[in-house]
């Protein structure tokens, strides 16, 4: 049987990660399953996106009716008017770069759409990165919004997460008619609650110099806090609710940094892993109090407990290659997860002998 | 779908309505439902109109800044039946903040905000009166059925 320690969890967690990221199904799996006709419109769409979008794997899980309306609700009465406040007063000479004249940016600062003198509208969309429809579990939970403007008079920054500052950005309609397009095709018939992995259309933030991304560039609010990616749909969907179960017995492992930052997106989460942390604490506690008397039962919750870490490492570095793809903020933390300060071991026999080489500390 | 507009006409109401049943006349041949009347009463009063948070087409392109153009009914029409959105008996008639499309469907005479990706309707309108009232700023969205809820089996 194979002795995880501290010493090859890198080499392990590399190799997990390089398997993983072999196995997301690419385009071309995601095409294949597709009608013909379907795969055509997708192909004639994505064929159109423009330099300065990108497509990456997400997880897109159908919100219901309910969920639809009360995201949307907040969008158009609360957040929308933000955003343009903040990008107006953050980003104006960028907006200027991108052909805003004086005028709507002085409407932006009122919360306004963007209008010319003549009171014509701009061509563009104010767009959610990871879409509203599909946001799964963020559309339904409320958190303080940090981008939120200073300027704004709202007392309370507190939004749907899926309604964030940092998960929109203005998209010209013609982009924004494709993007909805090569979503469309692979979303056929998908039912309310059904999760689906998709190849979703996002602002590339790479550095670059074609016009349309100098447009999108000056448009989102990103520069200090990059949008939340993939990994915000992963939480919303059923995976990551299996995802968020193992990451809750990731608490057996000292350094929580990379739980906090997964389980921030989720609150109701965050307080199930503390509630689970306080139980493996408490387990610890009692088996460092009766070393000499371990009973066999506490023998073997620690032992499944520390089998299931490794496993969850697994787990956790599934993640990985949505979050490379979408350069989201998680990243840097999750990659400083193999050099914790960690012992793990197999599953034990129920022997005194084996009870002795397990590490707890 | 290219109407035959009569451009020549001096006057604007009679432009209008020729507009109109030119419109109706392409839509009747490719299979979609006709403009409503409610709607056609709209476009006499305003043809097209762009807000805030949504836009309704007109017979004609409307002007954006930076020499953008909004749809017009035909333009919408067809590209979302070409991309599988709305389908016969269905005409697009709008778009919403969002990224939701307006819709008009004969087989139950009610107007839909629609997603694009899902085609799910979100809110359903008897009349597009209350649509523009629902979605005027600052309004709040009251949800769907704001006209005549007893009449939607809802």
């Amino acid at each position: 049987m194979a002795v995880i320690s501290a010493g090859n969890i890198q080499r392990i967690t590399t190799e997990i990660f390089n398997k993983e990221a072999a196995s997301v199904p690419s385009l071309e799996d995601v095409m294949k399953s597709m009608k013909p006709k379907h795969r055509k419109k997708l192909q004639a769409a994505i064929d159109q996106l423009p330099e300065g979008m990108k497509l990456v794997p997400v997880y897109y899980t159908r919100i219901s009716k309910e969920q639809n309306q009360a995201t949307m609700k907040e969008f158009l009465q609360k957040v929308a008017p933000a955003f343009y406040k903040k990008i107006a007063i953050q980003n104006e000479k960028e907006l200027l770069e991108a052909g805003f004249c004086q005028n709507s940016i002085n409407e932006m600062k009122e919360g306004h759409i963007p209008s010319d003198k003549d009171g014509r509208y701009y061509p563009y969309d104010l767009d959610h990165i990871i879409e509203r429809s599909g946001s799964g579990q963020i559309a339904s939970i409320k958190k303080e919004d940090t981008d939120w403007p200073d300027s704004d008079p709202e007392k309370s920054k507190s939004t749907l997460m899926v309604n964030h500052l940092r998960n929109l950005y203005l998209l010209p309609m013609s982009i924004h008619a494709i993007k909805n397009t090569i979503n469309k095709y692979q979303l056929t018939n998908i039912e309310e609650d059904e999760t689906r992995l998709i190849y979703m259309a996002v602002p590339d933030r790479e550095e670059g110099s074609s016009p349309f991304y100098k447009h999108v560039k000056a448009a989102v609010v990103e520069k200090e806090n990059p949008v939340y990616s993939s990994i915000a749909a992963l939480a919303a969907s059923e995976k990551c609710t299996r995802l968020s179960e193992k990451l809750i017995k990731f608490g057996q492992i000292e350094d929580t940094k990379a739980m906090h930052s997964i389980c921030d997106l989720a609150e109701s989460t965050y307080a199930y892993l503390l509630k689970w942390h306080g139980k493996t604490q408490d387990i610890i506690e009692r088996m460092e109090e009766s070393r000499e008397k371990m009973d066999g039962s506490i023998r073997r919750t620690l032992s499944n407990n520390q089998h299931a870490l490794a496993e969850n490492l697994e787990v956790i570095f599934r993640v990985l290659p949505y979050l490379a793809d979408s350069g989201n903020l998680l990243n840097d933390d999750f990659s400083s997860l193999p050099s914790g300060n960690m012992s793990i071991q197999p599953p034990v026999e129920e022997t005194d002998t084996a009870l002795e080489e397990s590490t707890l500390s | 779908m290219t109407p035959n507009f009569v451009d020549d006409n001096p006057s604007q109401p009679l432009r209008l309505a020729s507009e109109i049943k030119a419109i109706n006349d392409v839509l009747q041949q490719s299979r979609h439902c006709t403009l409503p009347d409610d709607y056609v009463e709209f476009l006499h009063k305003t043809n097209g109109l762009l807000s805030n948070s949504f836009s309704l087409f007109g017979t004609r392109p409307q002007e954006l800044a930076q020499d953008g153009m909004e749809d017009d009914i035909l333009d919408a029409t067809s590209k979302a039946e070409e991309a599988d959105i709305i389908g016969e008996d269905e005409v697009a008639l709008g778009r919403t903040s969002g990224g939701m499309l307006v819709i008009y469907s004969d087989k139950n005479k009610h107007y839909h905000v629609i997603e694009e990706t899902t085609g799910e309707s979100i809110y359903d309108y008897l009349k597009i009166d209350g649509f523009i009232a629902d979605w005027s700023n600052p309004g709040p969205l009251q949800g769907a059925y704001v006209n005549h809820p007893e009449d939607l089996n809802c």
